[in-house]
């Protein structure tokens, strides 16, 4: 195999010059990958916790419903609670963490902003406001009914917000969950609450599990899209 | 047609510091001791080739204050990104024949 001939052959190695350009070539792929890997937005870490709080949370929500007949016993709730706590302190230091030495450009650090904003605000007002539907009709639904309105509202938000994160930073791996989640959210309408609490956990977590397994092995698909998005 | 490559980026220590700058955000940038740490470079070896790329234009280094440590903050700049665009270009372009497909990155 002939090698290309209009590369610089100065054999002086001080510089580090490369004398193969498909040397180069496995250089670039290397240290993107590394990146993508380190980088990626929707990382492998905040999937893998969440996919697990997700798995665990619904789980125990959806064995203490069987449980109890139809209703949800307050210790469960105080678990999920408990659980999603966990989740979110686990975030922070992985935020944190990673974070260190490396600032974010103005516009993207307002962007991730405004999208932290979006989640603190819908989960709270949203799933706030519904607390205070179904205390206040308490007497015509059933604790059945309360538990399918919080696995359509929930996985929605999530879902929603997946897919915007998606745009926003051109991200495959937060369409593929959002549109899980959605679909999910759909299929709340028809599952009772046990069986809604278990499909969130199994389906809504092991979708989570499942994208952080690919990130972490397959992330440099995501540049892919990125550069499908931009119609490259 | 062949083009040449750039052979301020054609050198394994640098094209490493412009891939990883690359890879991140616009507007963007990472600590000298991030670099370091990603790349493995030595902080002596890592200044020496930041300065030729600085010194090219094609990256910025920002001296701050991180409450009261000193830190210093590399990122690339427009006219280095498209210099490591028309960088990755040519080497496509020059590997093209010899490898078809595979040069897709």
């Amino acid at each position: 195999m002939n090698a290309p001939t209009n590369v610089n052959r100065n054999t002086d190695q001080a510089d580090g010059r490369i004398a193969d350009p498909r040397e180069a070539l496995g250089i670039v792929k290397q240290q993107s990958e590394r990146m993508d890997r380190l980088f990626g937005t929707f990382s492998w870490a905040f999937c893998l916790i969440w996919g697990v709080a997700y798995l665990v949370a619904y789980a125990v929500l959806g064995a203490a419903t069987q449980a109890g007949n139809g209703v949800t016993a307050p210790w469960a709730l105080l678990a999920f609670g408990g659980i999603l706590i966990l989740g979110i302190a686990a975030s922070a230091v992985v935020a944190i963490r990673g974070g260190r030495g490396y600032r974010s450009g103005a516009a993207n650090a307002k962007r991730a902003a405004i999208y932290g904003w979006a989640w603190a605000l819908s989960f709270g007002f949203g799933l706030g406001g519904l607390q205070v539907f179904a205390t206040r009709f308490r007497d015509i639904l059933t604790p059945d009914a309360v538990a399918s309105l919080y696995n359509i509202v929930a996985p929605l938000i999530i879902g929603a917000l997946y897919m915007v994160g998606s745009a926003l930073w051109r991200d495959l791996s937060q369409l593929v969950v959002g549109v899980v989640m959605l679909v999910l959210a759909f299929a709340g309408s028809f599952l009772g609450g046990a069986a809604g609490y278990f499909a969130m956990s199994l389906v809504g977590g092991g979708a989570m599990i499942l994208v952080a397994v690919w990130a972490l092995t397959l992330g440099r698909r995501n540049r892919t899209f990125a550069a499908l998005m931009e119609g490259k | 047609m062949t083009e040449e490559l750039d052979p301020l980026i054609h050198a394994t220590s640098r094209l490493r510091i412009m891939t990883t700058l690359a890879s991140i955000d616009d507007g963007a940038s990472l600590s000298f001791a991030k670099l370091s740490d990603l790349l493995g470079m030595t902080a002596g070896n890592l200044s020496v080739h930041l300065t030729k790329l600085e010194q090219a234009g094609y990256v910025t280094i920002e001296k701050t204050f991180e409450g009261r440590k000193p830190a210093t903050y590399a990122a690339i700049t427009p006219a280095g990104r498209k210099a490591f665009d028309g960088y990755l270009a040519a080497l496509k372009a020059l590997l093209a024949p010899v490898q078809g497909a595979e040069a897709d990155f």
